[in-house]
C-alpha cells in the first residue's frame, strides 16, 4: 500500500507571495482541505499500480451535491502513518464496493500531526481530474451498476442518470 | 426540467428553454414579488425568502455583493459541494446580471475580500447556464486568469473549464505563456485540450487520460 489519496481543493496548495515574507510560502488555508472531525481524516488507498485512481475518483464524485471536478493528493503510505493511526473502515460514498476495500480513516490526530499531513501533501503530488472526466467516470460506474444511485443527491443522479439514458 | 434535478443552473433563456416546466426558474426583476415565491420552490438549488433576505435586502446589487463576500469569510468551501454563499451568489447574478457581475469584478480586485470566497465565485459563476450573462461571465473569468492570487487564477481555470466556452482559447494560450506556477501551467494545457480536443474526455492524470 504505497500511497494513500486525500481529496483537497488544488489552488489551496499553491505556493503563494507574502508582503512580509522573503519567499513564496504554502497558505494557511490549505487547513480548509484538513477538515478533521473527531480527530479522523478520511482517506483512500491506492494501488500500488494506481489501477483503481478511476474507481476511487468515482467514490468521492458520488457523494457530492453536483458534478465537478476531483482535486486530490497523492501521499506515500510512510508519510501518512507518521500523522496518526491508519486504520481500514468502511466508507460512506454511493460507491459500495469502494467503500469497504479502499476507505481508510487516519484518527488520532493531534496539531502537531496534522501539521505533518500537510507539510506532507505540499512535498505530495496534486492532480485534477476535470470535470468532463468525471461525468465520463461517473456514467460509466453507473452503465456498469458499480454505485448505488438511491443514495445520490437527486441533482447528480439525474444527471448522470439523463446523460446516459 | 426543474433546477432540483438539474445540477447546472440554467436559466430560462438557454437551450433547454423549450423543455422548462412552469415549475422552473424564472430570471428574476429586482423588484418582481414573485421572485421569493419562485425561488422557494427551487430549494435547495436556490434560495428560500429566508435564505436571501441577508443578501437582496438592499437591492443594490454592490451593497448586497460586498455583504456577501464578506459574510461568507468564515465559510468552509469543498468542490462539488453547495453552500449558502453559492446560493446567494447565484441568486443575485439571476436577479442584476451585469450589474452584479461588474460589481463581482471590482470585488475579485479588491485585498479586502478573502480568495477564497473570490475562488468559489468564479468555480460558480462558470457553472451557471445562462446566455445573457455569458459574455459577461466569459469576460470575468478571462480576467481572473491574471489574478495575482494563484488560489484565484486556479479557480478561474475550473471556472472556464466547466462554462466550456472555446472563445476563452486565446486567453487561456495567453495565460499560459505568462503563467509561473507549473501546477496552474498543466491545469491551463489540459483546458487548451478540453476546447481543442472534447472528444478525449479530458483528464488530467497521464494514467487517467491513457486510458481513456
Amino acid at each position: 500500500m504505497p500511497y494513500l489519496l486525500r481529496s483537497i481543493r488544488k489552488g489551496r496548495w499553491l505556493p503563494q507571495s507574502f508582503p512580509s515574507y522573503k519567499e513564496e510560502a504554502f497558505q494557511a488555508d490549505c487547513f480548509g482541505d484538513l477538515n478533521t472531525s473527531g480527530n479522523i481524516l478520511s482517506l483512500w488507498e491506492l494501488q500500488d499500480d494506481f489501477s483503481n485512481l478511476d474507481q476511487v475518483i468515482v467514490a468521492l464524485a458520488s457523494g457530492r451535491d453536483y458534478l465537478a471536478n476531483v482535486d486530490f493528493a497523492v501521499i506515500p503510505h510512510d508519510s501518512v502513518s507518521q500523522c496518526g493511526v491508519l486504520k481500514k473502515t468502511k466508507g460512506s460514498s454511493p460507491y459500495l464496493a469502494a467503500n469497504e476495500d479502499w476507505h481508510f480513516h487516519l484518527t488520532e490526530i493531534s496539531i502537531s500531526r496534522l501539521t505533518k499531513l500537510a507539510e506532507a501533501i505540499c512535498a505530495s503530488e496534486r492532480k485534477r481530474i476535470g470535470q468532463k472526466r468525471v461525468e465520463a467516470l461517473l456514467q460509466r460506474a453507473f452503465i456498469d451498476k458499480l454505485i448505488d444511485i438511491s443514495v445520490m443527491k437527486d441533482s447528480l443522479r439525474q444527471k448522470v442518470v439523463n446523460a446516459v439514458r | 426540467m426543474n433546477l432540483l434535478l438539474e445540477p447546472e443552473l440554467t436559466s430560462p433563456e438557454s437551450e433547454e428553454e423549450e423543455h422548462l416546466s412552469d415549475s422552473s426558474l424564472s430570471v428574476p426583476e429586482p423588484d418582481d414579488p414573485k421572485v421569493n415565491s419562485q425561488l422557494a420552490r427551487q430549494k435547495p438549488t436556490i434560495l428560500t425568502a429566508e435564505d436571501t433576505s441577508e443578501a437582496v435586502d438592499s437591492h443594490e446589487p454592490a451593497l448586497d455583493l460586498e455583504r456577501l463576500f464578506e459574510s461568507a469569510r468564515e465559510e468552509l468551501f469543498e468542490d462539488g459541494m453547495e453552500s449558502d454563499f453559492s446560493r446567494k451568489l447565484m441568486f443575485l447574478i439571476l436577479r442584476y446580471r451585469h450589474d452584479a457581475l461588474s460589481e463581482m469584478a471590482l470585488l475579485l480586485e479588491s485585498t479586502q475580500v478573502s480568495s477564497e470566497v473570490s475562488a468559489e465565485a468564479l468555480r460558480w459563476i462558470g457553472r451557471l447556464r445562462d446566455p445573457q450573462s455569458q459574455p459577461h461571465r466569459l469576460w470575468l473569468l478571462e480576467r481572473s486568469l491574471g489574478n495575482p492570487n494563484p488560489a484565484v487564477r486556479d479557480a478561474a481555470i475550473v471556472g472556464l473549464a466547466a462554462l466550456d466556452d472555446r472563445r476563452a482559447r486565446k486567453y487561456v494560450a495567453a495565460a499560459l505563456a505568462t503563467e509561473s506556477l507549473p501546477e496552474l501551467q498543466e491545469d491551463l494545457i489540459q483546458l487548451l485540450e478540453q476546447f481543442d480536443y472534447p472528444e478525449n474526455r479530458y483528464a488530467l492524470s497521464p494514467q487517467v487520460h491513457s486510458e481513456g
